[in-house]
């Protein structure tokens, strides 16, 4: 046996012990709680039904591909085809979860930040440095170890200097180093150095491995590699010991198994490269090989797998198609007694069955759920079958005690598709109340009955958009605060033309005081210096709009909520965001980001006032003392005027918004939108959609 | 390798283990037999978990909402004492019930280890009363089933009854008193049964701590209920004996039920004595965890003095005293119809009864029926209270109004029957009657209690006399007017008219500026009376005629005894007064058997088990000649 050969061997066997303990490790991913609330681990099994399909498969990609391994150590004979397989399966596990969670976001429910936001080129790169030691180790092996290694600190370069949650890594590092001060408590300046330490332990390891150009190792299990693999579970160890002494709960052992899979996960990556570089590069005679795949052939049996995997992913995660054809009759007593009155009783007994169903007996509540069912189901058979089909269907499978969302927003859908398609004015909403019980939280699903009085189709740079204009007929308008609203899984947006009648009264209302006001609050409360001059730039738009603020709040609203469907849930988030909200999560910013865009699009529309979007904005300043709809104007003032809002300390700079104000107010409706256009291409990086109305709006007579 | 030398490996067989089918087989019934216990685990009914399916019009699985009601109140009960039911509302549940060919069957695959079954078949009763009201009422059989036993199950029957205005409601309100008396008699089944009676001994033995734990309330529930059960069924029965102990009258007094009934005596005939039962049941309330009572249905018996009944009606309410004809049949009830009308209902001999009258509004009271059961008279008043009462004659054969006359600015002070034609009435132009009849519970004591004079009279009065006066109404000549008998003198007032069975004499209670006493009133003719009053050494009320019309039985209160009431007997033609009983209980309303030779009499005192409460009517009897 040749030398050749027998590091090949060793190579070989690395790898298949490697796989076959780390690809279960890694397949264990999806057993793992996702996160942990209240001491209660939340596991992704929970969330199953509530994801769609592209989703299901990137919960299920890390089991696939652990399993893929796991068996594929017992089948591949040969190192370098092993490692092709053990890369492809997690390069696809890893673009699955991508996809997976680009599809759910435009679903009722994301993927967890956890399970998609992963560190892949910090660990690539610790990865790629003990392949890279092990491969220095070796003689024959050594050129082919200054790619690799040159490679990992490459990787860990990318790693340090892009930048992630608006910071790149190594500004993060510069920053908590910077926070040590000889008057702060020891400990504490202990922890800044551990957590610099642990943020830069990809980039040590990567330099370190540098050093093996010069100076390559002289074991075959050179320190360096085994502290690429171990070093950072091993640091994360140490919180550990920390949690332990206070109490190991849940979340203790939640940890402790994503450390596992931690080291799993870089031990197999750094076998599998070390396999692969080594298969490819520096190879034994085919000869002496045992027989197998030759590279080349498992190359291109593993990219055409996924090929075909990623393919299926990436077709199941196309965002869905916007814009709806919803042609109109007229409403009449029986479909209004149906979804103004039926549906809601209804409703309201399956409510009230499912908040007792778990705890006590019940019978009473299903035999009500039954009969307003059945009461429900018959009222709509004359009407049109299909849409009777689809109540039966709602009532039958919302009597599921494990619905979900998803499903609920699919029986849901089923009822309104059935009414477009028998041309019906109704719509039905899915939405969820979240319930305190002793057993924690539990979501509750309701349906909300509109008449559709109007649908309005549009075209944005091309791309077909819907508005529903809808009025709640199961309570009296007033009720509910939202004036119009969008989700990314619907084709269409609403606006709520019925809560509009009732604002635009109170606006009226508060137009016409002496003084003109904006807000109900107390003018002393928050923001005096804006209030009077937001009071008569109200009175001065109401006056335009000839006393009648409807039309205006109907066009500003609508604007509002189409550009909430043509954003979707991948709008970039601005430096500006970032700036203001970095201390918050993903979710905040993503969230204020995706307001910010619909109430500067709002005041694009050439069919109400501009300043009435200030005026929208700038309530949200006299009202609340936090929150997100503070956070937004303070951002959208702050890029209308390109003077940040806020003090040094983050503190909301009333003064500055006041004057601000005072400057937008002072533009004309031109310039006003011009500005517009112009801080929102800055924010965003490219111009805001232009809409064009398709056709004339299909009222119902 | 030398001849001597064997190779180790020339026989592999020789290093195969022996026995290695034998061991494989246990091996396979080892894990055989583990997987069964497992499985056997697994799948073993909960004793403690329980399955409700109570027909009641169908099942609540097939959309019945009163069998939901009472599945639910059962169900709740049994949780709130630890029990494990099964939820009702689970669409598995309900999913499994569908399926299954029956309720055990059911249980089976729900993993429960009892179930409470039953099928009651409602019947319903629409009144005519406003928009309509419904009285519902059932029986069944209660079954108690232990899944995993084949025997039969322990049975209970159970009744109940509800009314509302809509049926629905009425099915309902029908599913809780269902309920209630279900829950009741299935508990104590429950804790009786072989599978369970370990858990509510007194110091259980071998039993799951953990289960022990999970009982505790249904533990301590049932044997806080056996014990006021028992405390309540003491009391009636050492009732009984004290009465008797306390009785000092010469004359042994026999009681003809038990120490917790609530009877009223409303007449005699040749099937006995005419007794209105309210029945309550001691109950354990699984709401509060108190002794309380379920009231039954009201019901009219004939009821002889060997203790045998005859069942002749039963109902909600009966307004007041029934009467019967001096022949014992028909009788007469006012019906009070959930409080939403009052009826005069006839029931015949054969027990079936006919409404005659129904009122949202009016209230009729103190029927009395004419001799040969033609006619009923009583009173009518208009309203709850403040209402002007006629006296009101209906045919007993269709109900028509045979004769009616208001109280022309007075009031009357009570009626009875000469013959099958003549009644005689007592009208006080005054309109404050001297003595209230206290022959009939709620608002019939109100009824003479009207403020004087308050309505006019329309047209010629008919009844116009300075004072008091007993008129007789000739029913045979309807267009004569009444005829003035007696008119009493300045001072006095009679009440408690009755006659005898002669048709010549009545009796009343009299009161004057003398005192009071007895009056005895002979009619003469038919256009003239005359009276007599007997001093009885205290009140009088009540007097009620021997057969032979020689003697009067009456209501006593001796003087100086104002809290006493005693039964006692006088000569109708006066003479020394003969107590009966002697007692610290109230005695009172008493009735001649059909043959004279007994008196019965309502015996009142406070509940033994309810002392606080509730009051206890039993009917006693003492000879009528000591």
């Amino acid at each position: 046996m040749s030398e050749y050969e027998f590091l090949y061997d060793a190579t070989l066997a690395r790898l298949r012990t490697r796989c076959r303990w780390a690809g279960p490790l890694v397949a264990l991913i999806t057993l793992l709680p996702y996160e942990v609330i209240d001491e209660r681990p939340q596991f992704l099994w929970d969330l199953a039904g509530e994801l769609p399909p592209a989703g299901l498969a990137a919960y299920l990609a890390p089991a696939v591909a652990g399993t893929l391994v796991f068996l594929g150590s017992y089948v591949c004979r040969r190192a370098a085809s092993l490692a092709i397989l053990v890369l492809a399966a997690m390069l696809g596990a890893t673009l699955v979860i991508r996809l997976g969670a680009d599809a759910s976001a435009w679903d009722i429910l994301a993927l967890p930040e956890s399970i998609t936001d992963r560190p892949q080129w910090a660990l690539l790169a610790l990865a790629l440095v003990s392949a890279g030691t092990v491969l220095a180790a070796r003689p024959h092996a050594r050129r082919l170890s200054r790619f690799v290694l040159g490679g990992a600190a490459l990787l860990a370069a990318v790693f340090y200097l892009w930048p992630a949650h608006g910071e790149a890594p190594i500004a993060t590092i510069v920053r908590v180093l910077g926070q040590i001060d000889g008057d702060l408590p020891a400990g504490l300046n202990v922890g800044f150095v551990f957590l610099a330490l642990l943020a830069a332990w990809p980039g040590i390891m990567a330099l370190l491995g540098l050093l093996h150009l010069r100076w390559p190792p002289s074991d075959g299990h050179p320190v360096l590699a085994i502290a690429a693999i171990y070093g950072m579970p091993a640091l994360l160890g140490t919180m550990l010991l920390r949690g332990f002494m206070a109490g190991a709960g849940v979340s203790w052992f939640v940890f402790l198994g994503g450390l596992f899979v931690l080291g799993g996960l870089l031990s197999l990556l750094a076998a599998a490269f070390e396999g692969l570089f080594e298969g490819l590069f520096a190879p034994v005679p085919e000869a002496d090989l045992p027989r197998g795949l030759r590279p080349r052939r498992a190359f291109g049996v593993a990219g055409g797998v996924l090929a075909v995997v990623l393919g299926a992913q990436a077709w199941a995660a196309l965002p869905p198609e916007k814009g709806v054809d919803w042609p109109l009759q007229p409403p009449n007593d029986a479909g209004d007694v149906l979804f103004g009155e039926l549906l809601p009783a209804w409703d309201a007994a399956r409510l009230s069955w499912d908040r007792r169903v778990r705890q006590d007996s019940s019978a009473q509540a299903m035999v009500e759920v039954k009969g307003a069912a059945r009461a429900m189901i018959e009222a709509a058979r004359p009407i049109d079958a299909r849409l009777a089909s689809a109540l039966e269907s709602l009532a039958r499978e919302s009597s599921d005690l494990g619905l979900a969302g998803r499903r609920w927003n699919a029986l849901v859908a089923g009822v309104n598709e059935a009414s477009r398609r028998a041309g019906l004015p109704y719509y039905l909403d899915p939405t969820a109340y979240v319930f305190q019980t002793a057993e924690g939280l539990r979501r509750h699903f309701r349906v909300r009955p509109y008449r559709i009085d109007r649908v309005r189709r549009f075209a944005a740079d091309g791309d077909p958009f819907a508005t529903l204009h809808v009025t709640r007929l199961d309570v009296p308008s007033g009720n509910d605060t939202r004036l119009g609203f969008s989700r990314d899984v619907q084709p269409f947006a609403l606006v709520a033309t019925g809560e509009i009648d009732g604002f635009q009264v109170d606006l009226a209302e508060l137009a016409s005081a002496d003084p003109p006001r904006c807000s109900d609050e107390a003018p002393g409360l928050f923001g005096p210096e804006g209030a009077e001059r937001c009071g008569l730039l109200l009175a001065e738009v109401l006056k335009r709009a000839g006393g009648d603020l409807a039309p205006a709040l109907v066009a500003l609203t609508e604007r509002h909520e189409l550009q909430h469907q043509i954003d979707g849930p991948h709008l970039p988030l601005p430096a500006l965001v970032l700036k203001r909200l970095g201390r918050y999560n993903e979710r905040v910013q993503r969230r204020a980001s995706r307001e910010l865009s619909a109430y500067l699009a709002e005041m694009l529309t050439t069919d109400a006032p501009p300043q009435l979007g200030l005026i929208h904005l700038y309530r949200f300043v006299l009202t609340s003392d936090r929150g997100n709809e503070l956070e937004v104007a303070v951002l959208a003032f702050s890029a209308l005027t390109g003077r940040p809002a806020w003090e040094a300390d983050g503190e909301v700079d009333r003064d500055a918004l006041a004057e601000a104000l005072e400057e937008l107010a002072a533009l004309s409706d031109d310039a006003l939108r011009a500005r517009v256009a112009s801080a929102w291409a800055d924010l965003y990086g490219r111009r805001v959609a232009a809409i064009e109305a398709v056709d004339a709006a299909v009222a119902a007579d | 390798m030398s001849a001597n030398t064997r190779d180790p490996y020339e026989n592999p067989a020789d290093y195969q283990p022996k026995g290695r089918l034998v061991a494989l087989l246990l091996l396979v019934v080892a894990l055989g037999g583990a997987g069964f216990l497992f499985w056997r685990t697994r799948n073993a009914a909960e004793p403690t978990r329980i399955l409700v399916a109570i027909d009641l019009n169908g099942q609540w699985w097939q959309g019945s909402a009163p069998a939901a009601k009472a599945s639910d109140e059962i169900a709740d009960w049994l949780r709130e004492l630890g029990f494990d039911p099964v939820r009702a509302g689970d669409p598995a549940v309900t999913a499994a019930l569908e399926k299954a060919a029956s309720p055990v069957e059911a249980a089976r695959s729900l993993k429960a280890g009892y179930v409470i079954q039953a099928k009651f078949e409602p019947k319903v009763i629409e009144h005519p009363i406003d928009e309509g009201y419904f009285e519902t009422r059932a029986e069944g059989i209660v079954q108690i089933v232990h899944v995993g036993e084949s025997g039969p199950a322990t049975e209970i029957p159970v009744q109940g009854w509800s009314g509302a205005k809509s049926k629905e409601r009425a099915l309902e309100g029908l599913g809780t008193s269902v309920a209630l008396r279900t829950f009741d008699a299935a508990l104590v089944a429950l804790a009786s049964h072989p599978k369970l009676e370990a858990f509510f001994q007194e110091n259980p033995r071998n039993v799951p701590p953990e289960r022990l734990q999970q009982l505790k309330r249904a533990r301590e529930f049932v044997a806080g209920r056996s014990r006021a059960l028992e405390a309540a069924a003491s009391a009636y029965k050492s009732a009984g004996p004290n009465r008797i102990a306390k009785e000092r009258g010469a004359v042994e007094v026999t009681y003809h039920g038990t120490m917790a009934d609530d009877d009223a005596l409303c007449g005699a005939g040749p099937e006995g004595v005419l007794v209105r039962t309210s029945p309550e049941t001691p109950f354990m309330s699984p709401a509060t965890g108190k002794l309380g009572r379920i009231p039954g249905l009201e019901g009219l018996e004939w009821r002889k003095p060997d203790g045998q009944k005859k069942a002749l009606w039963t109902g909600y309410n009966v307004y007041g005293y029934p009467a019967a004809a001096p022949e014992g049949t028909p009788v007469v009830l006012v019906e009070d119809l959930f409080g939403g009308a009052k009826t005069v209902t006839v029931v015949g001999a054969g027990g079936e009864p006919k409404r005659l009258k129904l009122d949202p509004v009016h209230r009729f009271s103190t029927p009395v029926v004419a001799p040969g059961g033609g006619a009923v008279a009583l009173e009518d008043r208009g309203c709850y209270s403040g209402c002007p009462t006629d006296l009101l004659v209906l045919s007993l054969a269709d109900g028509q109004e045979l004769f009616r006359a208001g109280p022309e600015g007075g009031a009357f002070g009570g009626h009875a029957w000469l013959d099958a034609r003549r009644l005689v009435v007592l009208h006080d132009p005054k309109g404050v009657a001297a003595e209230t009849e206290e022959a009939a519970p709620e608002g019939q004591a109100n009824a003479a209690k009207e403020p004087a004079a308050t309505a006019a009279a329309q047209g010629p009065k008919r009844f116009d006399a300075p004072r008091q006066t007993l008129w007789l109404v000739d029913l045979g000549n309807p267009g004569a007017s009444p005829v003035a008998l007696l008119t009493v003198g300045e001072g006095e007032s009679l009440s408690w008219l009755r006659g005898g069975r002669g048709g010549k004499r009545l009796a009343a209670a009299h009161r004057g500026p003398k005192g009071r006493g007895l009056a005895v009133i002979n009619v003469e003719g038919g256009n003239a009376a005359t009276m007599t009053v007997h001093d009885v050494s205290g009140d009088a009320s009540a007097p009620v005629f021997s057969p032979d019309d020689q003697r009067i039985a009456f209501n006593l209160v001796p003087n100086g005894a104002d809290d006493d009431e005693e039964i006692a007997v006088i000569s109708a033609a006066g003479g020394a007064v003969t107590r009966l009983t002697d007692n610290p209980f109230r005695d009172r309303y008493p009735q001649f058997s059909h043959d004279g030779a007994r008196i019965f009499f309502e015996s009142l005192d406070r509940d033994p088990a309810f002392p606080l409460d509730r009051n206890v009517s039993v009917i006693a009897s003492v000879p009528a000649a000591p």
